[in-house]
Formats: C-alpha cells, structure tokens, sequence
C-alpha cells in the first residue's frame, strides 16, 4: 500500500516538472523603469517578441540594408528595402503580397538609386513617397508603380546651390506640404510645397544656453574674423534623424545627443514649436561613448509614442505627456535583440515592429499582459477616467510595484474620489511632491471644515485667556490661598484631635 | 551696572537665550564673569544633532523627499563640522593675539546656533501642515535664521577675542581656509592609514597562510 502511495507521489512530481518545464523557456527579462533618481529597476516585460519576419523566408529574397517602413490606415506594411532597390509590400497579418522595383515615368522606366532612405506612405490618396537620396530626388508613385511625381531640388536663394539635394526622410501632411530632412542641411526641414515650391525651413532643434556656450559666444565677440573661421566649436543645431507625421496633425521628431540640445524627441505644431515637455529621453545615464541617437519614431492612435536608438538597440515606449512605460530591446544576436535598428512601426493591435538594417529583418513584438494593463490604465486615466482606472492601476503595481505612475495615477483618482490622506499616501509612493502637496492642502481644508467648532473654540479660548489673563491669574491665587488656608485649618483640626 | 548685576544673577539656563538678543553684551558679560559652561555649550551642541536628525526624518514629504536620516553623516555634519570650525578658529586666533579660550570659543559658536535651532524645529514641524507654495515662506525663515546665527557669531568671536570687526571678518576667512586645511589633512591621514592598514593585513596574511 504504502509502497503505491509512494510512486503516485513520485509520478506526481514527475509531472509537476515536465508541465513546468515550458515555463522555463520563456525570454531573458531585460525590461526596466527608471526610478526618481534615475536608477534602472528591473520590471516585467512589457513586451515580447511574437515572430521574426526575413526577407529570405518570402518569395522575394532577403532584405539588403532596408532603411525605411511606411504603414498605411489597414495595417499594411511598406518595407523600403534600399540595398536592394526596392519596396517590399507586407499585409497586416506579416504576410508577403508583392514587391515593387519597376517604376513607370511619363512612358519611361524608373528605377531607385541604392540605398535610398526615406519613404513615406498618404493614406487618402494612397501614395508613397520615397526619398531618393542618391538620385537627388523624390519619387512620388501610387501602389502600382505609376510614378505621379518626381520632386527634383526646388529652386531658392536660401539653398546652398553647391550642395546636392539628397532627401533622408521625410513626412507629408494633408494639404500635401511635403517636410524633408535633407543632408547637409541642419537649419529644419525643408518645406516644399505640392508645386514643388520650397517655402522655408520648418522646426529646428533648438540650442540650449549653457555657461561654455555664452563663454564661447563672448570669445567670439572679440575674435578677428580669421580666428573665427579657425574656430572648431560650433554651435550648429543638430539636425533630424526622423519625423513622424502623427494622426493628431502634430510633426513628431526625433535626433541624437548632444550636448547644447535641450532634448531629443520634440513634438512639433503648425509653427515648428516643440510642444513635448524638453526632457531627455531613452537612456538616463548618458554616455559620451554611446550616446543616444534615435533612428525612428512612432505613434498610435492613444498618442503613445515608441522611439528606437539605433546605438543602444534600445526600445522605449512613453505616453501622451512623455512618462516612460515600458523598455525592450537591446543590443545582440538573439531574438528580440537589433544590431542596427533603422525604423519602427505599430498598428492596431498594438504590436511594434522594428525593421534592423545589419540583421536584415522585422521583429514583431507585442504586447504582454503587463504591458496591456499599463496601457489600459493610461488610457483610462488620460481621458480623465480616474476612478475606472484603479482596477488596472491595481493590477499593474500587483506586477510591478516599481511603476510609480501607477502610483501616481492611484492617488489622483483617491483625489477625485476625495479621500485626501490616502491619495496623500500614493502620491508619496510615486515621488510626486507637487500632487502631494495638493493633497495635503484638501485634506487640511477638510480636517479644518469638519472640527471647526473645535478649531473656533479653541482660538476663542486662546483670545479669552489672553484678555483676562489678570483676572485669571487673581482668581487662581485666591482659590489657592482658600486651599491653603482650609488645609492648614484641616490639618490644624486633625492635630487637636490627636 | 544695573544690566551687569541682572546678569550675574541670571540662571546660567536662561542666558543664552539672553545672549540671542544681545550677542555684544551678553558674550562680554560672559567673559568678563567666566560664566560659560560646558554643559550648556555640550547641550546645544547635541540639541543641534537631534534638531537635524529631527528634520531630516520628519520634514513632510514635499519638503523632503527622502525622510530618512542617516545618523553618522548628520553626526558629521553637526558635530564634526562643529569641532572643525572651533578647532580651526582656535588655532588662528592664538596666532593673530586673540584674547578667548577654546572653551569660550566653543560657547560663542554653540550660543550662536540658537535662532537657526528654534527656526529650525518651527519649520520642521510647519512643515507637516504648509504646502508647498506656503513654503517658501519657510524657507524664507530658515534664511533669516541663519543670517541672525552668523551675527550673533560675528558679534560673539569680535567680543571674546577683543577684535575689532575688520579683524573678526579676517579670522573668519582664516577660520574657513583652516577648515579646509584639516579637512585635507584628515583625507590624506585616513589614506595613508588605510594603506598601512591593507599593508599590516598582506603581512598577516603571508605569515599565517603561508
């Protein structure tokens, strides 16, 4: 019997081992959040990877150096694969549709210089257009290879006529005003109208005021012209490496470390103006060595935004008002890990997918549970839902109770719902002194309303004492003396009777 | 006289506080009747720690983000710095004829710590009921508080070592670069006996491991 009981049990563990053993297998944890001092902590996956997608595994060959993605309102994806010429068509599902390499010009056949790197999709009017940067041009063609345009170099005194035209990247918004990062050109980008007309520089990464920059400029001031041109240091703006032309009508951009920079990802209006708070993003401790340069940004539909560093391999996801949400990536070999990531794209499912140019593939990751209930929460709380988003908010602390948005977020719906002292005691738990002091205000405001019987009478006794303190003071030494006097006669009696 | 006779029958607990309002002819008083105490000098001294540890563990949270003292720095930076600075006034003002002992030194600088003490306590605990825009009327305080300490520092040093005020001004930059001085000099002793300490310890270890 016993001997049974024995090798049922021993069965069961055997089992236990063999179902646990998947769970195993699962990818190495390299998430992270920054903390309020800026230290990484580790955090669950926000993200996984679902499946890596070669060119090699598709009817048209391996992908060669692809620089650019472009997706469009369905969900397809156009893949501008430069070193080998051409755009390769991805439907929503990841599945390959065709390729085109061939394009057709007023009868003639044209065909892309190598390593073009820009490539931008018009849903509306379903075109695309593909920064030509070696042929100094810009081809616009519908889905078919039907060329409608080609935008050659406009004509202006405000352009270098030496220097090439040779578009990097660009955005067209829905007037059809085209915006082109150009090389060489570090003044905006290039504003060229449908007609071709360029019309000014838009957007320029502004210079930040630093000490050594006014040294450098009082330096200057009493320099002779040839020391000037001798100079090397330079406070040129940096330049664009991408723009995202973003469903709200807002010009997203992103560049590279620098140290006059006051930030590297801006959001940019009708004027040009950065509108995103100037903060530095992607990796905290910056390094001289691998400094941060992002190679791509984008956003969906919530106003979440994902930027890619090419330098780090690193995946960075923010939302609307630039909180860090989530981490993935990185540099190597593995799955899930780029060597040279040149762009990103997501849809509506919120998968991000990210084209490396070294690896010469697209990862798709999605989400994780975690990462879904992060989500959920944000949306939720940036529409103003606070007391709907608690659940979520809950859910992701009982996940990660590093995540000090959600903390924070937890104490501004306990302020909505009006339970001061609690939401006192989130914001404290997510390092937000201004909420904080916000919440202790109500709450004193509170705890004065309900005891203000208590509070009034108290001062009115304060102001009593301090006007008939003499009186007081007199009444007290006569009660005293009485007592005295009686204890004495007391105690005077006692002793007679002794 | 009459001012000279109140304070020769004064408590020795209550002239410190006396002397925070009248630093000059408090601290003359003091020398003159050989009235300073080492207890009541060890006591603000010690009052000093525990009004940092204080305000450093209870601030509230928007004032003071952390809310955690650790009690060997804030030792250091009361009391270490306290030593630092009579020891460094001492050495300068023998040198340049200044007429006061280090046990009156010490008395001047604990006495002048009073005002930043009490604003100190004050704040700390209205800080548990402002907020953060009502604080910088807090900070404000603190500010005034330390510009009152430093007078009644000046007036005190000027009185217990007969200084003219030019003078005083000058042994207090002397006092700073001293501290600087045996600050450099501590670094580099607790280097070189580290070093012979790793030095002593690479010794025992070839002689018993071997």
């Amino acid at each position: 019997m016993k001997c049974k009981r024995i090798a049922a049990l021993l069965l069961a563990v055997l089992l236990a081992a063999l179902t646990a053993a998947p769970a195993l297998c699962v990818e190495p944890n390299r998430s992270f959040t920054y903390d309020e001092e800026n230290r990484a902590v580790p955090s669950p996956n926000a993200f996984q990877v679902q499946q890596v997608i070669y060119g090699k595994d598709m009817p048209c060959g391996p992908f060669l150096s692809a620089q650019d993605m472009a997706t469009d309102g369905e969900g397809n994806i156009f893949v501008l694969d430069s070193g080998n010429n051409r755009i390769v068509f991805l439907d929503a599902e990841y599945r390959y549709i065709r390729e085109l390499t061939e394009f057709s010009y007023n009868g003639e056949t044209v065909t892309l210089n190598a390593n073009a790197e820009g490539l931008f999709c018009r849903e509306q009017e379903q075109l695309l257009y593909i920064a030509d940067t070696a042929g100094n041009r810009i081809i616009v063609t519908d889905y078919d290879g039907n060329v409608t345009r080609i935008y050659e170099k406009p004509v202006s005194s405000l352009l270098d006529p030496e220097l090439p035209f040779a578009p990097k990247k660009l955005v067209v918004d829905n007037t059809g005003m085209l915006y082109v990062l150009t090389k060489n050109v570090n003044t905006g980008a290039l504003l060229i109208n449908e007609e071709g007309t360029f019309l000014g520089f838009y957007g320029t990464n502004e210079v930040r005021e630093t000490l050594s920059v006014r040294i450098e400029r009082m330096w200057r001031s009493i320099m002779t012209e040839a020391q000037r041109q001798q100079s090397t240091e330079s406070f040129q703006p940096v330049e664009f490496n991408n723009l995202f032309w973003s469903k709200d009508r807002f010009i997203y951009a992103v560049s590279q470390q620098n140290e006059y920079l006051e930030t590297e990802v801006s959001k940019l209006n009708a004027l040009g103006e950065n509108i995103l708070e100037p903060k530095a993003y992607g990796e905290m401790t910056r390094r001289e060595d691998l400094p941060v340069s992002f190679s791509d940004i984008v956003v969906d539909d919530e106003g979440f935004f994902t930027i890619v560093d090419r330098n780090n391999g690193m995946v960075y996801q923010y939302d609307e008002a630039g909180n860090l949400l989530a981490v993935s990536g990185g540099l190597g070999q593995q799955e899930g890990l780029f060597t040279s990531p040149s762009a990103i794209g997501t849809n509506e499912r919120g998968e991000i997918f990210v084209l490396d140019a070294k690896k010469n593939c697209l990862v798709v990751f999605e989400p994780t549970l975690y990462g879904e209930m992060i989500r959920t929460a944000i949306t939720l709380f940036n529409e103003g839902l606070y007391v709907e988003s608690i659940e979520p908010w809950k859910e992701v602390l009982r996940m990660n109770f590093n995540f000090t948005q959600a903390y924070v977020g937890l104490g501004k719906a306990e302020m909505m719902l009006g339970n001061y002292a609690a939401a006192m005691d989130y914001f404290q738990k997510g390092y937000d002194q201004e909420n904080y002091s916000l919440a202790k205000a109500s709450y004193r405001d509170e705890l004065i309303k309900n005891h203000f019987g208590a509070v009034l009478g108290v001062i009115a006794a304060l102001i009593l004492v301090i006007f008939f303190w003499e009186p007081i003071v007199k009444l007290g030494r006569l009660i005293a003396a009485k007592l005295k006097r009686s204890g004495i006669a007391h105690r005077r009696s006692k002793g007679g009777a002794a | 006289m009459s001012k000279f006779m109140a304070f020769d029958k004064m408590s020795p607990y209550a002239y410190p506080f006396y002397i925070m309002f009248h630093p000059r002819d408090g601290f003359q008083e003091m020398k003159y009747y050989k009235k300073t105490s080492n207890l009541i000098t060890g006591a603000i001294v010690v009052l000093w720690l525990f009004t940092e540890l204080f305000y450093r563990s209870f601030a509230d949270f928007d004032f003071n983000m952390k809310q955690e003292a650790d009690f060997l720095i804030t030792f250091l930076a009361t009391v270490g710095v306290f030593f630092v600075v009579t020891i460094s006034n001492w050495c300068f003002c023998t040198l340049m004829d200044g007429k006061g002992s280090y046990k009156e030194i010490c008395a001047v600088c604990a006495y002048s710590l009073l005002p930043y003490i009490f604003v100190r306590i004050l704040t700390t605990l209205l800080s548990r009921v402002m907020t953060l825009d009502e604080g910088i009327l807090l900070n404000y305080s603190v500010t005034l508080s330390l510009v009152w300490s430093f007078l009644v520092l000046f007036a005190g040093l000027g009185e217990i070592h007969e200084y003219s005020e030019g003078k005083t001004a000058g042994s207090l930059v002397l006092a700073v670069l001293g501290m600087l001085i045996i600050l450099f000099i501590l670094l580099l002793l607790a280097t070189v006996f580290r070093q012979l300490g790793v030095f002593l310890w690479t010794v025992f270890l070839e002689l018993t491991t071997r």
